[in-house]
């Protein structure tokens, strides 16, 4: 939770106080959502509880609740910020209007059910929202290019899996749409070589703990699944399809970068955007989810073009 | 340093405030199944029938069981297509999914059958996938295609093994031929306890090749009593491909059962075995929750009806909203963004 934020990306740095502070925030609500809504809570769901440890676990569960509301309200506030930076700008159309449309639906989505051409509105806006922020990394570095790559194929692939149920729903198709679950099970591959592309040279400098890491995911994935699945599967929307060196692997690598974050300022820079995109979880199943996976990967093309 | 913390607090007060209140600010957008209302009967019995495609099919991707021991890492059914048809008293769902080997008998030590198995979350938050958890139980139905098989021609012993002799069955029926015994040719019930108690698994004959369950976690899985069996079904395997369809009254009163309104939204989550590649028990693919809606768009009235599913007027009918909805915000942020000022630099 002590996680620094050295550096903030140029956008957000040049905005005044308020939204840096608020891009602090939103990550350490997200991360609490992830890790103690998501995580903490649901890992003690098969625990023996005692009349007081059952007490701890309301009090724990509430604060999981919290963190919850904070990170969708502070994602909310984020997303509108951004399409305001870049309207205001005048750097960009396609992207705050993408954004805004975003926001606009998913609180109509709390009365009206996202079905049909509603839905696949969304589920365009969306892709527009990730082409936009990819114009960013345009004259990025390749390596950044890359690593921003294939985090927003993670989405693309998650998305494309909505988005073609929500087309064949429009025209009244009904066939389910070819190679939906083949987009889905790619979506899941990007989502674990992002972490890779973008911590491989992290974990050269940190071999050890990385490596503990990636051991410690094996080791409990051998003897107690059910933990795994808890963490992996419930609350990060992993199906753990892959075999388990890149999921021990991918874990090794944020391990590594948040390490980095902690010793070295410049190298903070990327583990930020990458617990915002673990938090927010692959094929988000809520708005606030897929707000955190934007932000991120805004965040990383920000990053991006910094280093060019 | 006020400048910072005032809209923070702000922020965390009204956080507070929504948490407390229970007020949602993230809203659910994972892939819905949409069951589509029907006029008149429920084709409950035939996955051909034409009523079916006016409901659209969503693919759910399903990967290995890999939480509770044991775990089969390669299971082999990747996913299953489901649809959803409702009308004013029941719900019926086909599920169909890939399998080149049809399995519907267990009569041998060393068969598993297909099979594919439905879960609702009997309360409104969806508990963890896997079975549900203490103090959230999750309702199962769960479709076996041996007990679809036993429906058809139950098949036993002397099925698989022609040529098995039997000395004698010493409490059936006295007129009965020697290895020709069937369950019910016994005569005293005495001597077959699990079908006198009404075990599902000993049963002789079966309503349904539905099994209606009910579970809390690992290891706590139970069927329901035997007039709680309310889950008819029905399957067929045809061209490498399975198509079952589950059927039951919307409305159940059963304790930790799920009753489907129109309008609402409820977590399901899908389980599918492959009998020939020695999957059951927890060696089974599985997906994780989606949602299924009963009901959406209004149902098809006369007009809408006349569009055939994926003709040309009907794609063009369900484009033009979103185009045009599309447009005025495209276009109105243009002139927005046309007459805006300038930032100074």
């Amino acid at each position: 939770m002590s996680l620094a934020v050295k550096k903030i990306p140029e956008d957000a740095a040049s905005s005044g106080i308020l939204i840096p502070f608020l891009f602090r925030w939103l990550i350490i609500a997200a991360l609490a959502d992830w890790l103690i809504g998501r995580t903490v809570t649901r890992s003690a769901i098969f625990m023996p509880k005692s009349p007081g440890m059952i007490v701890v676990y309301e009090a724990v569960t509430f604060i999981g609740q919290f963190a919850f509301t904070l990170s969708s309200l502070l994602a909310l506030i984020a997303i509108g910020w951004i399409a305001w930076r870049h309207f205001h700008k005048r750097s960009e159309i396609v992207l705050p209007v993408a954004l805004a449309a975003l926001l606009v639906l998913s609180l109509l989505f709390l009365f009206v059910p996202p079905e049909s051409w509603l839905a696949m509105t969304y589920q365009l806006f969306i892709l527009i929202a990730i082409a936009s922020i990819g114009k960013k990394v345009l004259n990025a570095p390749r390596r950044e290019k890359i690593a921003w790559l294939f985090a927003a194929l993670a989405l693309i692939g998650a998305t494309l899996y909505q988005l073609s149920h929500a087309v064949y729903a429009v025209l009244r198709v009904s066939t389910a749409p070819p190679f939906a679950t083949f987009l889905f099970n790619g979506g899941e591959l990007f989502f674990v070589l992002a972490p890779i592309a973008l911590g491989y040279e992290s974990i050269l400098r940190h071999k050890l703990p990385a490596a503990l890491a990636a051991l410690a995911f094996g080791l409990i994935h051998f003897f107690a699944p059910a933990m795994t699945g808890i963490i992996a599967i419930w609350s990060t929307g992993l199906t753990l399809y892959l075999p388990s060196i890149f999921y021990a692997l991918a874990i090794g690598c944020v391990c590594a970068l948040v390490i980095d974050a902690r010793t070295r300022g410049d190298a903070a820079l990327p583990v930020l955007p990458v617990l915002l995109i673990l938090a927010g979880g692959y094929a988000p199943q809520l708005s606030s989810q897929l707000f955190l996976n934007l932000i991120g990967l805004w965040l990383l093309a920000s990053n991006a073009t910094l280093k060019h | 340093m006020n400048k910072k913390i005032f809209p923070l607090l702000a922020i965390v007060s009204i956080a507070a405030l929504l948490t407390f209140f229970n007020v949602p600010l993230a809203s659910s957008q994972g892939v819905t199944i949409v069951a589509a209302e029907v006029k008149g009967d429920l084709p409950v019995n035939d996955p051909a029938n034409a009523a079916w495609q006016k409901a659209s099919a969503v693919e759910v991707p399903l990967s290995a069981q890999n939480v509770a021991k044991p775990i089969l890492a390669n299971t082999k059914v990747k996913s299953v297509t489901v649809k959803s048809l409702y009308n004013d008293s029941q719900i019926a769902l086909l599920i169909e999914w890939t399998d080149e080997t049809k399995n519907d008998q267990m009569v041998r030590a060393q068969d598993f059958r297909d099979a594919v198995a439905l879960q609702f979350a009997a309360a409104e938050i969806s508990p963890f996938f896997c079975m549900g958890q203490l103090g959230n139980n999750v309702s199962l139905w769960h479709w076996k295609a041996d007990w679809q098989a036993d429906i058809t021609a139950r098949k036993d012993m002397q099925a698989m093994y022609e040529n098995m002799y039997v000395d004698q069955y010493p409490f059936t029926k006295p007129d009965v031929p020697t290895g020709k015994t069937a369950p019910k040719d016994y005569t005293d019930s005495n001597y077959l306890p699990a079908m006198a108690s009404n075990n599902l698994f000993a049963s002789a004959a079966r309503a349904t090749p539905v099994e209606s369950l009910i579970a809390g976690g690992f290891g706590t899985l139970t069927s329901r009593p035997p007039a709680s069996q309310t889950v008819q079904g029905f399957g067929a395997w045809k061209n490498n491909k399975w198509q079952v369809i589950f059927a039951r009254a919307s409305s159940s009163k059963e304790k930790d059962d799920v009753s489907f309104v129109a309008g609402k939204t409820y977590p399901i989550a899908f389980a599918a075995w492959d009998g020939a590649n020695n999957e059951r028990n927890g060696s089974k693919s599985t997906s994780q929750w989606v949602s299924l809606q009963v009901g959406g768009a209004a149902p098809g009235t006369a007009k809408e009806e006349a569009k055939a599913p994926g003709s040309v007027e009907g794609i063009v009918w369900a484009f033009l909203p979103m185009l045009g909805l599309t447009l005025a915000v495209l276009g109105l942020a243009f002139v927005a963004f046309l007459f805006s000022k300038m930032p100074n630099k």
